[in-house]
């Protein structure tokens, strides 16, 4: 065995696997749009009077929680193409990326969900009981007095969960959509591996700057969004 | 459409691996917490250079995905090894260090950034009059961290200790990819010869989900016990606000005020 | 002439902002003194830096003839001070994982090295003394404010300290609760001990306080007897501070 490590060609592949930047920025939007709206659902059901709704909604969160994306992603990918097939219905000629954008979407909402439920009730029950002394609706109370407040209380979670999502993205490759760590494979495999412990570098690089951009834009969305408000104790 | 004798025939085969996935999490997390509550003393207590340096791995575990550092790790650990046997003289032969070893590393590393960032803010948790009131009746710092400071702070930060772990054993399945035969690989290789994928990836998704109902459970358990000292006034006193998550579970404390 | 405790030239800052501007101060074995003043004047800092909570930039501690020199200290010597004087926390400080019988015990055990026995023996008698022997096994999250403040005092008495120190142990307490404490403390007065205490009890200060001592900005303003101080005070600050506290 001999040392083909080198350090100086790393920054070089970076321009090669940001090619496929588009692609994990699309998967990463779409995820967390349909991801935002389940997860908006699923907090309503978590909230409602309705003991089934919560039951479904807690199990589907705790479901969520305990099932390892990749294993979601080849439940979805491999398994349900061929149930289908059963039931007569061809899978085959669905985008893989839409697969992961389903996987994804699917386990970023129970996040999103448990996020948007404890901002909620961080807010407190006071603040929804001055809205109604003042005559409020409970939507209107919702809208102008309770969602400006939970919104602020959930910023840094949802930068948290939308850094998550982005690491998450890297699993994209395992079905095969070059994403960028699939780009970074690509690359790795056209040089038979030679090269692949750069590779794989240059692309935690290209994640770790993501991911230092996304947390200091929600840190300062938190500073703009909550400044001149106290932010609420729970 | 279900193949009842695969299933039947695989189960026990897919039971072999839960040992390796619940190994690699367990070392991961004994070493990677240890690692974590280091950090986040000297973070806390401002050792210069290796508080900055200590930031700056966290934000890397942070920011990098858990696929890439199990290659890293994987590329990069044999070619460490090799040389440093070379410089002391002796040829090692790196194929034989078993690949768990590389997740494991890259696993603990990853639970030494987000523990350390747990423990910093259930330190923080602990009041700062509970170190004075050790002080004021004699005792030295060692003792009064001890005895009074991390019991409280373990308390406090159990709940998103659990939520890492419960992590931690959904990231294992990422040790596929560097040739570890834990439940998600073998459940693989069982499906490919006969395209069984909907049942092996069922019989996966349920071994997953009762092995997260059991150690959620456990941590209950283990919260109880620690807590019961704080009843709910004071953790409302406290103002903790649990909301950030981890591999989309509850993770780390906020502190409002 | 012996003192218990002595003070010189005491200088505190923090940052920019000079809290403590030289304070001196000598102490008799025995007395009681009350320290009175406007918030922000430093007396809670004082009573900090005699226990070194807060070290003084300048000046010299000592307690029963331990002399340490604040801006030249060791560890071991800190620690040897703190052995020798207690504190009772504004806001009670009991550990919060420990339960009141545990909380007295825990500086005989960690600190004077009793066995668990014994430690519970005196610890008990303690406990008994301030009325909280059938609230030994009680966490502090589940006491008043008034029984958490009553079991702070028995850990500092526990510990046997040449001096206790108490920093306006009623100001975090209900009204109502005030007077269980402020009886403890007397109680513990008449023992003979010596005790340094913040308060705005004024009622108290002249019942109980052999000496008081008001400070402003930093430094101490006027010191006496409570007949005299506390009645016809001689400056101007200090009336207009009785003025508007009584």
């Amino acid at each position: 065995m001999t040392n083909t490590f080198k350090p100086e060609t790393i920054l070089g592949y970076i321009p090669g696997v940001l090619k496929a930047l588009p692609i994990t920025m699309e998967i990463l939007f779409l995820s967390l749009l349909i991801g935002s709206i389940l997860g908006a659902l699923i907090a309503t059901a978590n909230l409602s009077n309705n003991i089934l709704l919560r039951k479904m909604s807690s199990g589907y969160i705790s479901f969520m929680r305990g099932i390892p994306t990749l294993v979601l992603i080849f439940l979805l990918y491999l398994g349900l193409p061929q149930i289908a097939l059963n039931i007569g219905i061809d899978m085959s000629n669905i985008n893989k990326s839409i697969y992961i954008i389903a996987c994804l979407s699917l386990n970023t909402s129970a996040n999103l969900a448990e996020m948007m439920r404890s901002s909620y009730l961080a807010v407190g029950k006071g603040q929804c009981e001055a809205a109604y002394s003042i005559g409020m609706k409970s939507f209107t109370a919702f809208r102008r007095i309770v969602l400006p407040q939970a919104f602020g209380i959930a910023i840094p979670t949802l930068g948290n969960n939308i850094i998550i999502l982005l690491k998450d993205t890297s699993l994209a490759f395992a079905i095969g959509v070059i994403d960028m760590m699939g780009k970074g494979r690509a690359l790795s495999a056209a040089s038979y591996g030679s090269n692949r412990l750069e590779v794989y570098m240059a692309t935690g690089i290209i994640f770790w700057v993501l991911c230092i951009i996304l947390e200091y834009s929600s840190k300062s969305a938190e500073k703009a969004y909550t400044k001149g408000r106290k932010q609420s104790a729970s | 459409m279900i193949n009842i004798n695969f299933i039947l025939e695989s189960t026990p085969k897919i039971f072999e691996a839960i040992p390796i996935t619940l190994i690699m999490a367990f070392v991961a997390a004994a070493l990677g917490w240890l690692l974590g509550l280091g950090i986040a003393l000297i973070r806390k207590s401002k050792v210069p250079v290796l508080s900055q340096i200590s930031a700056v791995f966290v934000s890397f575990m942070r920011g990098v995905p858990m696929v890439i550092l199990l290659y890293i790790s994987y590329y990069a650990l044999p070619i460490m090894i090799y040389s440093y046997g070379l410089s002391i003289g002796i040829t090692i032969d790196v194929n034989l260090v078993p690949p768990a070893i590389y997740a494991i590393i890259a696993l603990t590393l990853d639970q030494a950034a987000y523990s350390s960032e747990v423990f910093r803010s259930s330190l923080d948790a602990v009041d700062a009059g509970q170190m004075e009131a050790s002080y004021s009746i004699g005792m030295t710092k060692v003792q009064g961290l001890f005895r009074i400071v991390f019991p409280q702070s373990l308390a406090i930060a159990i709940p998103n200790l659990s939520g890492l772990f419960l992590g931690l054993v959904k990231g294992t399945s990422l040790a596929y990819y560097v040739g570890v035969y834990e439940i998600t690989a073998t459940a693989n290789l069982l499906a490919i010869p006969a395209y069984n994928f909907i049942e092996a990836y069922i019989m996966t998704t349920f071994i997953y989900e009762v092995i997260s109902f059991v150690l959620n459970k456990l941590f209950l358990i283990i919260e109880n016990r620690l807590k019961k000292f704080r009843i709910e006034a004071v953790l409302q006193k406290k103002n903790i606000f649990e909301v950030v998550n981890y591999y989309g579970i509850h993770g780390a404390i906020r502190k409002h005020s | 002439m012996e003192y218990m405790v002595q003070l010189e030239n005491i200088h505190k800052s923090f940052g920019k902002n000079q809290i403590l501007k030289g304070v001196n101060m000598n102490i008799r074995k025995g007395e009681v003194v009350v320290i009175l003043g406007p918030s922000g004047s430093g007396k809670t800092t004082l009573l900090r830096t005699i226990n070194f909570l807060d070290s003084a930039n300048e000046g010299s501690i000592s307690v029963s003839n331990f002399k340490v020199n604040c801006n030249k200290h060791s560890k071991s010597q800190v620690i040897e001070l703190r052995r020798k004087t207690a504190m009772v926390f504004q806001n009670y400080n009991l550990f919060q994982n420990k339960t009141i019988l545990e909380n007295v015990m825990e500086g005989l055990i960690v600190v004077k090295k009793y066995n668990k026995k014994e430690a519970k023996k005196v610890s008990m008698e303690i406990l008994d003394k301030v009325g909280l022997l059938e609230r030994c096994d009680y966490y502090p999250s589940q006491l008043s404010g008034g029984q958490q403040q009553r079991a702070g005092i028995a850990r500092a008495l526990i510990m046997d300290p040449d001096v206790i120190l108490f920093d306006e142990p009623t100001s975090a307490l209900d009204p109502e609760l005030v007077g269980e404490v402020l009886n403890t403390i007397k109680a513990v007065s008449q023992t003979g001990i010596t005790m340094i205490v913040v308060t705005h009890e004024i009622s108290f200060a002249k019942e109980v306080a052999s000496r008081v001592v008001f400070m402003e900005g930093g430094n101490i303003v006027e010191e006496g007897k409570p007949t005299e101080m506390l009645v016809n005070p001689k400056e101007p600050r200090t009336q207009q501070f009785l003025k508007r506290i009584i």
